[in-house]
């Protein structure tokens, strides 16, 4: 494409061009084919650009968003402590007694809710299994020695190989199988970070992430999150519907 | 805020300092949720994912030249789009998107390709997007999302004059449609 056809349509799809010129360039576009194709290549990336800035700006306030909620966490622990540092002459041997029990209560839950967990997780099946064919792939050694070891249940070796894929591929497929292998490994916190950059970057897998977010917030004992992402999957026509409804009935209120 | 702060805000964040949108999260944050928990039976939850999304819709609105004449104050305009997408939601009897960028990008021209290739295509060229140096991705988006003209741009980025910044632009964007192309064969494959 010529650079003054590349401004011309800049200017045209930025809304800086007057009527006349606009209609000029109508016209161009119903008779010069080729002149229509450099446009809708043009549009989209005017468009492409906006997504990419806006994913960015969302990634900024998720940050800022994350810093808030950690500081107001601090902030509320660190009044909890001087409250204690007050009263510790005399409550001693009852904040003790009430640390254990929150403690064994604490335990109990978390363990219940890993049963849970458990019993629900079951790894995304393997692109090698019988979900796409082996030609997708085909060339990309590193690709397939991923999914080998996932296959295997080595997840951990896994986790390896899929970073060191996505460092040449970006694909987003490859990001939702290492959020899978994360939460089969048992890091909820890195598989929750990985599945959401996989929804920032797709759809495909969508109801799928969400569901297995739900899980890996179940897992860290975030039962108000999890169960809110259940409400999420079930808004999905998917076979995950009825898993999620009868997870949601156990745990949530 | 008064006006002239509120405008000299949303011509800064044009110009691409980005810093204003977290003052203006922080300033607003708690009274929307609040508010709008409090008078729409929204959970806390909810509200928050309704503040990030008026957040942009106020930026991209910001880009798009639709603030330029304001009346109203930003906390009013950010409230306001909570309220909309409550009610919106409300009549449709459904929760909110739990995708912002489904309702941010609008895929209802019939013109489009269909929505799932369409968001496909636009992952591509946010991938491309990345690949590309960071001058170039800079002056790409001063240009298609900030609208910036050439010579605002010129005086940005520190160029020679607006002939050598248009030069430019016309290199980074033949790069950047060899990306998608490259994007889009390995895609293929």
């Amino acid at each position: 494409m010529k650079q003054e056809d590349l401004d011309l349509i800049d200017k045209y799809l930025l809304g800086h061009l007057a009527a006349a010129e606009k209609v000029a360039v109508e016209e161009r576009l119903a008779e010069d084919q080729l002149f229509y194709d450099h446009f809708e290549a043009q549009k989209l990336i005017h468009e492409g650009t906006m997504f990419n800035a806006l994913m960015t700006a969302r990634q900024k306030i998720e940050n800022i968003e994350a810093s808030m909620e950690s500081a107001s966490s601090k902030s509320s622990n660190s009044i909890a402590t001087s409250r204690i540092q007050i009263k510790r002459i005399f409550a001693v041997a009852a904040c003790l007694g009430i640390i254990i029990f929150g403690i064994l209560l604490y335990q109990k839950s978390l363990s219940s809710n890993q049963a849970t967990f458990t019993a629900y997780f079951e790894p995304y099946k393997s692109v090698f299994t019988n979900e796409r064919t082996e030609g997708v792939y085909d060339g990309e050694l590193l690709i397939r020695q991923a999914f080998e070891m996932y296959e295997n249940k080595s997840y951990a070796e896994a986790i390896k190989l899929l970073k060191a894929a996505i460092k040449n591929d970006n694909n987003p497929d490859l990001v939702f199988y290492l959020a899978n292998a994360q939460l089969a490994n048992g890091d909820a916190t890195s598989a929750i970070n990985t599945f959401n950059k996989y929804l920032l970057l797709s759809t495909e897998f969508k109801p799928q992430a969400i569901w297995y977010l739900a899980l890996a917030h179940i897992k860290l004992d975030q039962i108000e999150k999890g169960c809110e992402l259940l409400n999420k999957t079930e808004e999905f026509d998917t076979t995950y519907r009825e898993m999620a409804a009868s997870l949601s009935k156990k745990i949530c209120k | 805020m008064r006006k002239t702060d509120q405008l000299a805000l949303i011509e800064d964040l044009r110009l691409g300092n980005t810093g204003n949108l977290e003052d203006v999260y922080k300033t607003y944050r708690e009274e929307f949720i609040n508010w709008l928990s409090k008078n729409y039976q929204c959970d806390m939850e909810e509200a928050r994912d309704l503040f990030q999304y008026a957040i942009l819709v106020f930026y991209k609105n910001a880009m798009e030249g639709k603030l330029d004449t304001l009346q109203s104050s930003i906390k009013t305009y950010l409230f306001a789009i909570g309220k909309n997408q409550v009610l919106k939601k409300a009549h449709l009897k459904s929760k909110f998107s739990y995708d912002v960028m489904d309702n941010l990008m609008d895929h209802s021209d019939s013109d489009k390709l269909d929505k799932l290739e369409y968001e496909k295509n636009l992952i591509q060229v946010h991938e491309a997007l990345q690949s590309l140096g960071d001058s170039c991705k800079e002056l790409i988006q001063l240009t298609y999302f900030n609208r910036l003209s050439m010579d605002e741009i010129t005086s940005k980025m520190g160029y020679k004059n607006s002939d050598t910044t248009k030069n430019l632009k016309y290199k980074c964007v033949q790069r950047l449609k060899k990306l998608i192309n490259r994007h889009q064969k390995v895609q293929q494959q």
